[in-house]
């Protein structure tokens, strides 16, 4: 691990809507983030994990307090710090290989360079056949794929990613999550991943920061030790699960978070049951 | 019995054409031919229409007007719309006035088409022009406003410049607005050329009808007005299969 990538200082959001009401979405929030790591942003729906994502990614800019990334702070998004959607933000009039070398002809890379650079993001995704095809003829988890080659290929060194999996069915997440460990390896990437899925964060996250509501803020910081190569079944992973799940309880104390706000831990993941046995 | 659904799908429409020509062939037997004609008359006068050969002069003269109106509606309508709509301020200044020219049908423009260009081609054009251009300059607008965000905010993470995002994300992602608003121009515009050849000119569909009335032939009025609507309709069917081509390539957007 490096030293700090990103410096989150002191950072506060608010704004009155139109009836007039105060909201905080993000009250006196510090974080240091290390060159390198996984760091995921846990919480329900309304803790200010996306408005935190955002201003990382320079979508957004605090009232007060700064948000610095190598030294230089945050006032724009920049290339160097791609940020991937739920929603995938996928062209519908380009093919995939058209998609993936947006970010390219963007920056005005030469175009045989990047067709040569989009071919081999794609490949890294495992989508090399399909950059003829457009998006509407993908699967979710194709089209997520697509937006994650997109990002990868102008060669980036933080990936933002805002519950990249959250409409994705859960084998196909599973399968995303593995990958991105892959690509984490090969490719050492900073990145900040949002989720509200408990599982999600223990099993990608190096550090998982979980959030709570009203008004916005880290609650906890767990310190796991950098390690991709634990399974879902393995004791490893049980034991950061029960971490994160115990910070989660203690967080929102007595006064749990709703069905709606926060997936519960366990059931909802063949996967997860399958580890259980 | 039962028909197969291919022939009870056909079979409904054509009787109901034959229906109303039963109808109309009936009722033209109770009023003079100078006020109804049958549709034997009808067709009759069709057949004469062709055999002078004046008929495809006056199409030809029609359809090239329309063509020259619509294209140039197209030509300002959709740079315009793409200002207004990309351009916050030129908007805000300018919806006011759209809202009050709008509504304003192209006939009540006839004084001053004529006052302005006098007789023949111009305030035809004038008047069509006039028709196609409010419904492709608003759906380009509304196409250029209702760009996803998420699109325009990958756009600004890869860096991209305002050239750049307008050429490569606004223009395609407005671009089936557009089609839709040149659609519903065809057809608002179609509907004005026989109004747009009535103001003086000397050829096409509108005159043949003006004309055919002046000499009390009834039966010619019918079949330029029979005919105007199976052009309308040809016209309409080519633009809704280029429309198709379009969503379809565009992911049914």
């Amino acid at each position: 691990m490096g030293g700090i990538k990103i410096r989150v200082d002191d950072v506060t959001v608010r704004y009155v809507d139109a009836a007039g009401h105060a909201h905080v979405p993000l009250d006196r929030v510090s974080l240091n983030i290390r060159a390198g790591e996984f760091l995921c942003l846990l919480g329900p729906s309304g803790c200010g994990k996306t408005t935190l994502l955002n201003l990382l990614a320079g979508f957004l800019r605090p009232t007060s307090g700064s948000v610095s990334i190598d030294g230089a702070e945050v006032t724009r998004p920049d290339p160097r710090h791609v940020t991937l959607f739920q929603e995938y933000g996928l062209y519908p009039w380009r093919t995939v290989l058209g998609n993936v070398l947006f970010g390219l002809q963007a920056q005005r890379v030469e175009r045989a360079e990047g067709e040569r650079r989009a071919r081999a993001a794609l490949d890294l995704v495992g989508l090399g056949d399909a950059a003829r095809r457009f998006p509407h003829q993908l699967s979710g988890g194709m089209k997520q794929r697509v937006a994650l080659a997109r990002a990868l290929v102008v060669e980036p060194d933080v990936l933002f990613m805002d519950e990249p999996f959250g409409a994705l069915d859960t084998f196909t997440r599973g399968r995303l999550q593995d990958e991105l460990r892959r690509i984490r390896r090969d490719r050492k990437p900073t990145i900040v991943f949002v989720t509200h899925d408990i599982d999600e964060a223990a099993y990608l996250g190096d550090r998982v920061a979980v959030m709570a509501t009203h008004p916005g803020r880290i609650a906890a910081l767990l310190d796991f030790p950098a390690d991709t190569q634990f399974s879902r079944e393995s004791a490893r992973f049980q034991e950061r699960r029960a971490k994160v799940y115990a910070a989660v309880r203690e967080a929102f104390g007595e006064d749990e978070p709703t069905e709606d706000e926060i997936e519960p831990p366990v059931a909802e993941s063949p996967l997860q049951e399958l580890a259980a046995l | 019995m039962t028909l197969p659904l291919r022939w009870g799908r056909r079979l409904l429409p054509v009787s109901a054409v034959l229906a109303f020509l039963g109808l109309w062939q009936w009722s033209a037997g109770h009023y003079p031919p100078d006020q109804l004609p049958s549709p034997l008359d009808v067709a009759a006068g069709f057949r004469e229409l062709t055999e002078s050969g004046a008929l495809f002069e006056h199409i030809r003269i029609s359809l090239l007007r329309f063509a020259t109106a619509y294209g140039l509606a197209a030509a300002v309508a959709i740079p315009l719309g793409l200002l207004l709509g990309g351009y916050a301020p030129a908007g805000r200044a300018c919806d006011p006035l759209l809202q009050l020219l709008r509504p304003i049908s192209p006939i009540a423009w006839f004084p001053l088409a004529v006052l302005w260009f006098g007789i023949g081609n111009p305030p035809a054009i004038f008047i069509i022009f006039l028709a196609a251009f409010f419904p492709i300059l608003l759906a380009t607008i509304s196409g250029v406003r209702d760009v996803e965000p998420l699109h325009l905010k990958v756009a600004s993470n890869f860096g991209a410049g305002r050239v750049f995002t307008f050429v490569a994300v606004v223009l395609p992602a407005a671009f089936p607005h557009v089609m839709v608003g040149l659609h519903i121009a065809l057809g608002t515009a179609w509907i004005h050329l026989v109004a747009g050849e009535m103001l003086g000119a000397q050829s096409g569909l509108g005159y043949l009808i003006v004309d055919a009335r002046n000499f009390l032939r009834t039966d010619l009025i019918i079949a330029g007005m029979l005919l105007v609507g199976a052009l309308g309709l040809a016209i309409n069917g080519a633009m809704r299969r280029a429309e198709g081509v379009v969503r379809r390539r565009w992911g049914a957007v």
